[in-house]
């Protein structure tokens, strides 16, 4: 127990890269007083600094709880293997960067998980605060670990290490939390006691408190509670409106991955893509007005003297005042000067348009996400680009100057065959025309293909992952067919990707797999160059479970998922009923439209599809 | 960068203290750019695609080094007197960076770079008798060449050390460096002295007490 000395790293610091990673004091970062703040929460991301603090979700639960009288927030980040190694070799235990407390002397640790590819580093990081991993040899006055993110949806794989997840957006949930971490902490309740609590928060996901059982071939038979108290099915939790931005978020020395001021325009989606976890889980759509966003940025820029802003949202070009809010920002003459970027952009002449006002005079690059190649195959996903929104937009592209257009496709969607495949050769081809014709030999097209990961509370949770073999075949005919100068084509790792869609699928038993890999040295896993495979075909092999076995099998509509007991708000017959429409080819709606059904209506007070609906 | 508009030239004094000790120099760079900003000076911006202001740092400082008097020149589109910009940047500035003074300087004065004569340190050292830390500086600064590596660089630090001593304080060994910029911009390296030294294991704290220059 104790604070790290600054003697000790300022011995050791020297030697590791990127110090200021593990210093703190960054400009807007705060430091509250320890002894007289009751509860004392340190923020826990699971990544390199860098990645963390570019981190939307990390500024904004920072500034909740620091706003809380009863409260203090710190952050802490996964030590990269040189640091890591280095507080090994010396004793330093992980520690908090605002007050150099090492982990053990908070009440709450709380992970924030937005991938299923550094759950390893959740594990490395209790290790090195000098915790038991799993949750039932932790002592009583040990911290509470916690955890929230994308990854709590479907929380099993990690559901021995966790005592407790955050299901939905954690702005009211945490200060719920915090408020029954002080009452029992003053009342000197033991830990059955606290979680017991904890478990009647709605949206909070107790673990222990839920029996799995099994079928004789592995499968699940049932998730059932297993107290009174233990909610079922846990319903995430939803803010409306959304509470006011944070607007003076930590300005890092060491540069973050995006480094720029983030104001999230938009929360949820309406656009309604099957594939996509973000549209299904982050429901229902809720927007900031013009005037909250655009005060918004100028305050940030103010309180931060960033000169560059992103616009956040799943779909920026579905906001209803975006063009207005971009011309608000962007006029003759600002000063000083500021850059606006909208993330994700819809492939239509709207977007381009967008990016012609927030790209100036700059013209790195367009990206398009048609997703599939073939008409069909964008009905099967819901995506509702036609060939001919693509064209005229990546025509409108390049007329505006622009010489490179990134384009975005999935392999592995359900009912693709190699026609479909070869579909994405002759669109890329004729985009790649329609450049040669502005820009000659100049215009280049940059196609990124990624293997579909069904995700769990998507139309494809139902769906198998690509076999290896197919996966080949269909990259060969990208390969073949895409060889030219103008064009660079770009895979994601199928060892990454088989890893992702088994993590993603898993149940409770998965998480004794995570456990060994990491003890065998896995850590880091989403860095292509620091996967550890061989940790993890090991953990696999050791814990007799098949990665190709669990990912290749279509699930039936009445199979038990690990996450049935989990609700985002969206029923599962909606899924399923997607899932058919899927296959048959049927489109659905967005959803602003008119109300396409998913359950939001009910479970979320979602208004987007009109109040009559 | 300045086509056609009036600049004005700013020059600030700051000390780096514990908590900025280990920003490398281009973070450095980004910060004040950011600081600049957040006080609200109007700071002049080169033209063209990708708008970035003019800053130059003097002389920056290894990492892990704190620094007593730092100096930082600026560029700015509007005459701002000094007291005015000092209250602004003190409004604006993080722990670990302190506004000392701020002062006009002539547009065409010489670049600061090539102005340094030399820098004082004071390193502060841990676990090593006084005795032995005099006994190798006396040695060194009887050597006509002290033949240092340092970044892949071979050279000669002995004529750019301009005087070494050692005092004691309350048990503490304290190492005082005077190192010196010669007429081809070579400079002297308070880390290559420390490793000539043999002190490298022993450092504590290495500060700069300032930089000196000719004009």
């Amino acid at each position: 127990m104790g604070i790290v000395e600054q003697r000790t790293l300022d011995r050791w610091l020297p030697t590791v890269a990127q110090p200021m990673r593990y210093v703190g004091a960054e400009w807007n970062a705060v430091l509250k007083p320890w002894a007289e703040t009751p509860v004392r929460m340190v923020l826990a991301y699971p990544d390199v600094y860098e990645v963390g603090m570019s981190n939307l979700g990390v500024q904004i639960l920072y500034d909740v709880v620091n706003r809380l009288p009863n409260a203090l927030c710190e952050r802490t980040f996964a030590p990269w293997p040189d640091m890591e190694a280095m507080m090994r070799a010396q004793g330093i235990p992980l520690y908090a960067l605002e007050s150099h407390h090492e982990l053990a002397d908070f009440d709450l640790i709380g992970f924030s998980l937005p991938y299923e590819l550094n759950l390893t580093n959740v594990l490395n990081m209790l290790d090195l605060a000098g915790l038991p991993v799993r949750a039932d040899r932790r002592p009583d006055d040990a911290p509470l670990i916690l955890a929230g993110g994308s990854i709590a949806y479907h929380p099993e794989p990690l559901a021995d290490f966790i005592d407790a997840f955050v299901i939905g957006e954690g702005e009211e949930v945490l200060p719920e939390i915090i408020a029954i971490i002080e009452a029992t902490k003053q009342a000197g309740a033991d830990k059955l006691t606290r979680l017991k609590a904890l478990a009647r928060v709605p949206g909070v996901y107790v673990p222990r408190f839920y029996d799995i059982a099994y079928l004789p071939d592995g499968r699940l038979a049932a998730i059932t509670p297993n107290t009174p108290e233990a909610q079922f099915p846990v319903l995430k939790r939803v803010v409306d409106p959304l509470p006011p931005p944070p607007l003076h978020p930590i300005l890092p020395y060491v540069q973050p991955v995006h480094d720029r001021a983030m104001i999230e325009i938009m929360r949820g989606c309406t656009q309604g893509c099957r594939f996509c976890q973000a549209g299904m889980i982050y429901r229902h759509r809720r927007e900031r007005t013009r005037e909250e966003v655009v005060q918004a940025v100028e305050a940030t820029v103010r309180n931060t003297g960033h000169n560059e802003v992103g616009l956040i949202s799943l779909s920026s070009a579905d906001h209803s005042q975006i063009a207005e809010i971009l011309r608000d920002l962007l006029y003759e003459g600002r000063q000083p000067p500021l850059s606006v970027t909208l993330p994700s952009l819809r492939t239509d002449a709207f977007s381009v348009e967008l990016a012609r006002l927030f790209q100036g005079t700059r013209r790195s690059g367009l990206t398009f996400a048609p997703e599939a190649g073939s008409q069909r195959l964008r009905d099967v996903i819901n995506k509702k680009v036609s060939e001919a929104d693509l064209l005229r937009a990546v025509e409108a592209a390049y007329a505006n100057k622009w010489q490179r257009v990134k384009l975005y496709f999935m392999i592995g969607l359900p009912t693709e065959t190699d026609a479909d495949v070869q579909a994405i050769v002759e669109l890329v081809r004729r985009v790649a025309a329609i450049g040669y014709e502005y820009h000659r030999k100049k215009a280049n097209v940059s196609v990124t293909v990624s293997t579909l990961v069904p995700k769990p509370h998507t139309p494809f949770q139902w769906t198998p992952l690509l076999d290896e073999q197919t996966l080949h075949r269909r990259q060969q005919i990208l390969k073949e067919g895409l060889r030219s100068p103008a064009i660079h084509l770009g895979y994601h790792d199928m060892r990454t990707t088989l890893l992702e869609a088994v993590i993603s699928r898993g149940g409770r038993r998965l998480g004794r797999v995570i456990e060994r890999a990491w003890r065998a040295g896995a850590r880091f896993d989403a860095w292509e160059d620091h996967l550890n495979w061989d940790a993890w075909i090991a953990a696999f092999a050791a814990e007799g479970i098949d990665p190709q076995i669990e990912v290749r099998r279509e699930r039936t509509v009445d199979e038990v998922l690990p996450w049935d007991h989990i609700s985002c708000g969206v029923s599962r017959a909606y899924l399923w009923r997607e899932y058919e429409r899927s296959v048959q080819g049927l489109t659905t709606r967005d959803c602003r439209e008119g109300c396409t059904g998913c359950g939001a209506v009910e479970l979320l007070g979602c208004r987007a599809g009109g109040e009559e609906a | 960068m300045s086509e056609g508009r009036t600049l004005y030239r700013m020059r600030l004094v700051f000390s780096r203290g514990e908590a900025t000790k280990y920003v490398g120099h281009l973070d450095l760079m980004r910060a004040w750019e950011r600081i600049l900003r957040r006080a609200g000076v109007p700071l002049a911006y080169s033209q063209g695609f990708n708008p970035h202001p003019r800053l130059t740092l003097a002389m920056p400082l290894p990492v892990g080094c704190t620094g007593e008097r730092e100096e930082l020149d600026f560029w700015l589109t509007e005459p701002l007197s000094p007291e005015s910009v000092i209250e602004r940047l003190r409004a604006a500035t993080p722990t670990g960076l302190d506004v000392i003074e701020v002062s006009a300087v002539d547009l065409h004065a010489p670049a600061r770079p090539a102005c340094i004569r030399r820098a004082d340190y004071r390193v502060t050292l841990d676990d090593i008798p006084v005795e032995q830390v005099r006994r190798a500086v006396d040695e060194l600064l009887a050597r006509q060449t002290v033949m240092v590596d340092l970044h892949g660089k071979h050279y000669d630090l002995r004529p750019l050390i301009d005087g070494v001593s050692v005092d004691e304080q309350n048990g503490v060994v304290f190492l005082n460096m005077s190192l010196l910029r010669d007429t081809q911009g070579r400079i002297g390296r308070p880390d290559a002295l420390i490793e000539a030294l043999g002190l490298g294991a022993h450092v504590r704290s290495v500060h700069r007490l300032g930089i000196f220059f000719d004009a």
